[in-house]
């Protein structure tokens, strides 16, 4: 009777059947305790995750070479050991709907490195990222355009992009980018856009920190969020140490604001927004790291974000990066707003204007007190 | 070298140390505005500096005609997607007489061919993050070929077949397999007649000495390949360069550079006369930590013979004092391409939303046109000497200037209060030299290359030479200290034969095959003299 309460099959990806009874019983406990803690299980005979991973031979021709997923392909349904997941605050490409997913190999597992750094991931790591659309037209239809993959090999992440065909039944490895016009209905407003797929020199442009290829979402606060685990909501960083995948966590982490989160103030959305959106090449060893700024989200300083700061070199309407009170006249707000080539901000990921991302930042910087001589 | 600086001294002197600032006049486009990447170039062949923008799958050309108020006429352009989001590039690579585009954008380069008549898109599926793009002869076959700097990867090159088409082929001139290529200019640094390249390079990240963000320095070999040479030029810079301005701010007859920096500082780096260079910032009066400024050019606003640093610095124009120092001047317009838009010998620029008209200032001047025959059309790549009592005044055309420009093609000096020119020398890329003597100041000289040696024109004889006709050694008169730096021999056609670097007096002409022959010396002051004679 007790498996009732458990419907859905997916669930068992995560946890093997042997363990399954014992997470209920956990699971039983818990829900009538305040108590937290939750203590793997260290059980010889758990199932072993059937996905391939060579690190000699990736990347792979094919994404179903390595076996993430099981049945067809373009319903995404991660196979034992590949953890879906979501971040609290994503970054924007072009209204790119994504589904997220990790692996590692068997007995290792990441550590926490502080709440501003990425989780530090064992050798053998993939991070799995799909881009689609849904309402594609002309036929309304869900369309996968890449699934992007970030493997840790023994000293360095490589960049493993796989472009869907046309029927979605396969993904071919293609690191020379491309790009693909796509038209979809959103809300009942047709919306179009030249999608690009990078190639791997653009990948690092933005994946590097010191000109070393590194992940971007994947940071503690970012993590930090409930995930809905087939109908089952827990917080993704407790899920991850519950599969093995991550040692511990502090207690008193925060949670990055999402920055559609109305209910919160324009500041936390709005440094959430840049911290996942801007602050890989804006910050110390990112691409723009010559530009004074920094966007990452523990930067206390708000002149250092930008706040009455004058641009490094002359920028038409806006003498501040960000002219407290004043959006129209901040080249950071403007930036956001073009698509012109040579001034837009981010200068590459987008090639439309994420309307909503930059009204947020337009009604932050507008609230703010003019005080910008 | 001594007498020229004297002459500098002189000058100074004459004019005092003080440069002339510049005021400029804004006039809009009807509304219309620039792209970013300025475009200051002649399109329709009357050799009258037009201002193009650049809307969706149209281009607009405002035809100046030498008058204040703009005519204009727009292309529409079937299946352009492209856009100068980046850079733009002018010259007429089909050779037609109207000049063609090249359109740096974020994911792509595209040509822009022109017919006289409208325009053909023609691009490139390759992926490239255009930043700086140029034409130019790469492998001096007299063909305009191209390049096109390539933020995240290797730069992209692109080799002219001869028929007016474009084919990219990474190895024509190959860069380093890495990203972080800014700005390619164009320019012969070691004043060996071959134009070379200098890249200016920047990546945000890279550690300090990383490849992809130390400038380069390719040397000319001659041959059609290129050997990287700015360790002995001291020009591997590595503070993160978006574009570098060549010019000779001190009138001695080499390309000296200023390099603009995004981070460390901003380098003044004067030609030592040897293919090296050195840092003398400290002492030009140029703020060296005004760093920031993507674009930095060089163009002489006041016409006061030495020419001027117009960039994104606080002060958007350094005018040149004339004697290695600069004096800031602000310009609340910005920067922009520079070109004479109303034909009255004062450069012009334009930006974002409009013309900035130089209002200009008593000082005399020379606009110099070109036509290429052997040589490519426009002459990019040709180095214009001008003599006269300030000494030399020297200046290259170039296609892409700037990180993002496209400025004229035709060629402006001032002369300050002077009256009078000498000499006016074009040393085209083929090889061939063109000289008009006392050229008329204030107008256009129009010079098609070899119409100096043409056979109507041989009636000169600004040197005797003995014997004539000659038979093995011909010796340069009269026979006294003058020395002579170098000869070139054209036969009757216009054909160049020979060259020799002397110097001296005496010239080996057994070579040659009987017939008239024209005879070109250049004295130590870069002068040239000619002469005919015969080959027994």
């Amino acid at each position: 009777m007790l498996y009732l309460l458990f419907p859905t099959t997916n669930f068992m990806k995560y946890f093997s059947a042997k363990s399954l009874l014992f997470s209920i019983l956990i699971f039983t406990v818990i829900s009538c305790s305040s108590d937290d803690s939750y203590i793997p299980i260290a059980d010889d005979s758990v199932d072993i995750s059937p996905v391939i991973l060579d690190l000699e031979t990736v990347p792979y021709p094919q994404l179903s070479d390595y076996n993430f997923f099981e049945g067809a392909i373009k319903n995404m349904d991660p196979v034992f050991g590949v953890l879906p997941y979501e971040l609290g605050t994503s970054l924007f490409t072009d209204y790119a709907k994504k589904k997220r997913f990790l692996w590692m190999p068997e007995n290792s597992s990441a550590e926490f490195d502080g709440s501003e750094n990425i989780l530090d991931f064992p050798t053998g790591t993939v991070l799995i990222k799909s881009f689609y659309y849904e309402n594609v037209l002309p036929a309304h239809e869900s369309k996968i355009i890449e699934t992007r993959l970030m493997i840790k090999k023994e000293t360095e992440w490589i960049f493993a992009n796989y472009v869907w065909n046309e029927q979605q039944d396969a993904a071919v490895l293609d690191m020379s980018g491309q790009n693909i016009p796509i038209s979809w209905n959103e809300n009942g407003e047709t919306r179009n856009v030249n999608y690009r797929i990078p190639s791997a020199a653009e990948c690092m442009v933005c994946h590097k920190k010191n000109d070393v290829a590194y992940p971007i979402g994947p940071k503690p606060q970012n993590l930090n969020i409930e995930f809905s685990y087939d109908d089952v909501e827990q917080n993704q960083l407790q899920k991850l140490i519950d599969a093995g995948y991550l040692t511990n966590f502090p207690e008193n982490l925060e949670e990055t604001i999402k920055w559609d989160d109305a209910s919160a103030d324009y500041e936390s959305r709005a440094r959430a927004y840049l911290d996942i959106n801007c602050a890989h090449c804006h910050s110390t060893g990112g691409h723009c790291d010559y530009v004074a700024i920094r966007l990452n989200l523990d930067e206390l300083d708000l002149y250092n974000v930008g706040v009455c700061m004058e641009p490094i070199s002359h920028f038409d309407g806006g003498p501040f990066v960000i002219n407290a009170g004043n959006a129209d006249a901040s080249e950071m707000y403007l930036r956001m707003s073009t698509n012109a080539p040579d001034a837009m901000m981010p200068i590459m990921g987008r090639s439309v204007v994420h309307e909503e991302g930059v009204q947020l930042i337009k009604n932050w910087i507008n609230a703010m007190e003019s005080n910008c001589e | 070298m001594k007498k020229i600086y004297l002459f500098v001294l002189i000058f100074q002197i004459g004019f005092g140390l003080s440069a002339q600032n510049v005021s400029f006049t804004y006039e809009s486009l009807n509304g219309i505005s620039v792209a970013s990447s300025a475009c200051a170039v002649d399109m329709n062949g009357d050799f009258i500096d037009d201002v193009l923008t650049v809307q969706g799958t149209t281009i607009t050309v405002y035809d100046m005609s030498g008058s204040l108020t703009a005519t204009n006429e727009v292309f529409s352009i079937s299946g352009m997607w492209n856009a100068p989001g980046w850079s733009i590039a002018a010259g007429d690579y089909n050779d037609d007489g109207y000049n063609d585009l090249l359109f740096g954008d974020s994911s792509s380069a595209s040509f822009i061919k022109s017919d006289g008549d409208g325009y053909t898109f023609v691009s490139f599926p390759e992926y490239i993050f255009s930043q700086r793009t140029n034409f130019v002869d790469i492998d001096n076959d007299g063909n305009l070929d191209a390049f096109a700097c390539h933020d995240v990867d290797q730069s992209h090159s692109y080799k002219n077949d001869g028929s007016g088409n474009m084919v990219l082929d990474l190895n024509f001139f190959p860069t380093l397999d890495v990203g972080g290529n800014y700005a390619s200019i164009w320019t012969d640094y070691n004043n060996d007649g071959l134009v070379d390249m200098y890249l200016s390079k920047c990546r945000g990240g890279a550690p300090e000495g990383d490849p992809q963000r130390i400038n380069l320095l390719y040397k000319n070999n001659g041959d059609g390949t290129f050997t990287e040479s700015g360790e002995a030029a001291n020009m591997n810079d590595g503070d993160q360069s978006w574009s570098t301005a060549f010019a000779d701010f001190d009138n001695d007859g080499d390309m000296d550079a200023f390099i603009s920096n995004i981070s460390g500082t901003n380098k003044f780096m004067l030609n030592n006369g040897n293919g090296t260079f050195t840092n003398i910032t400290g002492s030009t009066g140029i703020n060296a930590n005004d760093v920031g400024s993507w674009e930095v050019q060089a163009a002489d606003f006041n016409n006061d013979g030495f020419v001027d640093i117009f960039s994104q610095m606080d002060y958007q124009l350094y005018l040149n004092n004339g004697d290695l120092t600069f004096t800031g001047q602000t310009l609340s317009s910005g920067e922009g391409g520079i070109g004479d838009f109303n034909n009255d010998g004062f450069l012009d620029f334009t930006s974002t939303n409009g013309v900035y008209f130089n209002t200009g200032n008593d000082n005399n001047w020379i606009k110099i046109t070109v036509e290429g025959v052997e040589s490519n059309r426009n002459g990019i790549g040709a180095r214009i000497e001008l003599h006269g009592e300030w000494g030399t005044q020297i200046r290259e055309i170039r296609s892409g200037e700037g990180f993002s420009h496209m400025n004229s093609l035709n060629t402006y000096f001032g002369i300050g209060t002077s009256t009078e020119i000498d000499q006016l020398v074009v040393n085209w890329p083929s090889g061939n030299v063109d000289i008009v003597n006392n050229p008329q100041i204030n107008e256009t000289t129009h010079v098609v290359e070899g119409a100096s040696l043409g056979i109507t024109n041989i009636d000169f004889s600004d040197i005797e030479v003995f014997p004539n006709p000659a038979e093995k050694i011909l010796t340069l008169l009269p026979t006294d200290g003058t020395i002579y730096e170098s000869a070139i021999i054209y036969n009757i056609n216009g054909k160049l034969v020979a060259y020799s670097k002397l110097p001296g007096k005496e010239i080996d002409v057994s070579a040659l095959s009987s017939g008239t022959y024209i005879l070109l010396v250049q004295d130590t002051e870069g002068k040239y003299l000619r002469t005919k004679f015969i080959k027994k």
